[in-house]
């Protein structure tokens, strides 16, 4: 059993591997880290260990599978919010429209969406004109960063333990 | 999922909506450029070839799993592996991305598909080792009741 006095600071690892997560989702350059699929996440929960367990060396604390899920868990939550946020504001701050802008990329390259989906793009875009942002596609983003960022990123996480726990014995 | 994107992709109505929602789920996790992808139906799958090769490698190593270990094994391979495996991942997507060579198909599915197929050696021991923790937690509790 450990000593309650060894039990580290685990909101420090987690805002760390939050902060990594969502800076790879977000900056221009360092996206490129995504290219390797969901890298950018899977390095967040990985990260989370690593600090975590940089936090433990020199106590008898060893990270339990239960950090490596709260770990990878937690800073993929306050990764999708940040990263949802972030986008938002970018949405309503900017002067284009996101949608006609992809719309116009669309055209440039000769692709074209089915009717339907052209229909869901226009009815996004007036939305944008409208209120500024739009409401479905924000809504719709965020459940869908709350599902695959945690999830990556407990995954980062376990790799994590395996590679820095056995360096701690 | 990854094959239903391009399948209903041909289909009006709600069939494509379903198709967007599908494209759009995994474009959080994969750049989906339209030329590092497979085709199916005259439309990508709804991630690149390297992204595909990760999880056909890992659903063939998740079924196989079982055949080479016990289901409550919680040790995990050396991390040697790991690195060694992630290190070709990377050494194939940045030595391209720098213009030193030049990655094909080939090398992003040998590359994507070993990393997919030694991820659940780590992961699975990982939630099996959870659940176990779970476990005890509870178990401590209702004994300490």
């Amino acid at each position: 059993m450990n000593n309650i006095n060894s039990v580290p600071n685990k909101l420090q690892p987690v805002l760390y591997g939050a902060l990594i997560m969502t800076a790879v989702s977000v900056l221009p350059v360092i996206s490129v880290v995504n290219l390797f699929c969901c890298a950018g996440i899977l390095l967040g929960g990985f990260s989370g260990i690593y600090f975590l367990n940089r936090q433990i060396s020199g106590s008898e604390y060893k990270i339990s599978n239960t950090d490596a899920v709260m770990t990878g868990a937690l800073s993929g939550v306050l990764s999708a919010v940040l990263v949802s946020g972030i986008g938002l504001l970018l949405m309503l701050f900017s002067k284009n429209n996101p949608f006609i802008e992809m719309n116009k990329l669309f055209q440039e390259f000769n692709l074209s969406f089915p009717q339907e989906v052209e229909k869901q793009m226009n009815s996004l875009s007036d939305e944008v004109s409208k209120y500024g942002f739009s409401p479905t596609f924000v809504i719709f983003d965020f459940v869908k960063n709350l599902v695959m960022y945690p999830l990556f990123g407990i995954l980062g996480a376990f790799l994590g333990k395996s590679v820095f726990t056995k360096k701690t014995g | 999922m990854i094959f239903l994107a391009p399948f209903l992709f041909r289909f009006d109505g709600g069939y494509s909506n379903i198709s967007y929602f599908i494209y759009n789920i995994f474009s959080s996790t994969c750049h989906q450029i339209d030329e590092r992808s497979f085709h199916l139906f005259g439309s990508k799958l709804a991630v690149c070839s390297r992204c595909f090769a990760v999880y056909s490698g890992f659903l063939l190593s998740v079924f196989v799993y079982p055949l080479f270990y016990k289901l409550n094994n919680e040790k995990m391979p050396p991390s040697w592996i790991l690195l060694i495996v992630v290190a070709f991942l990377i050494l194939d997507g940045g030595l391209d991305l720098l213009g030193i060579f030049k990655n094909t198909f080939f090398t992003r599915i040998i590359t994507g598909s070993l990393a997919g197929i030694i991820l659940p050696l780590y992961i699975i021991p990982g939630f099996t080792g959870f659940v176990r923790e779970i476990k005890d937690y509870f178990k401590n509790k209702k004994s300490s009741l």
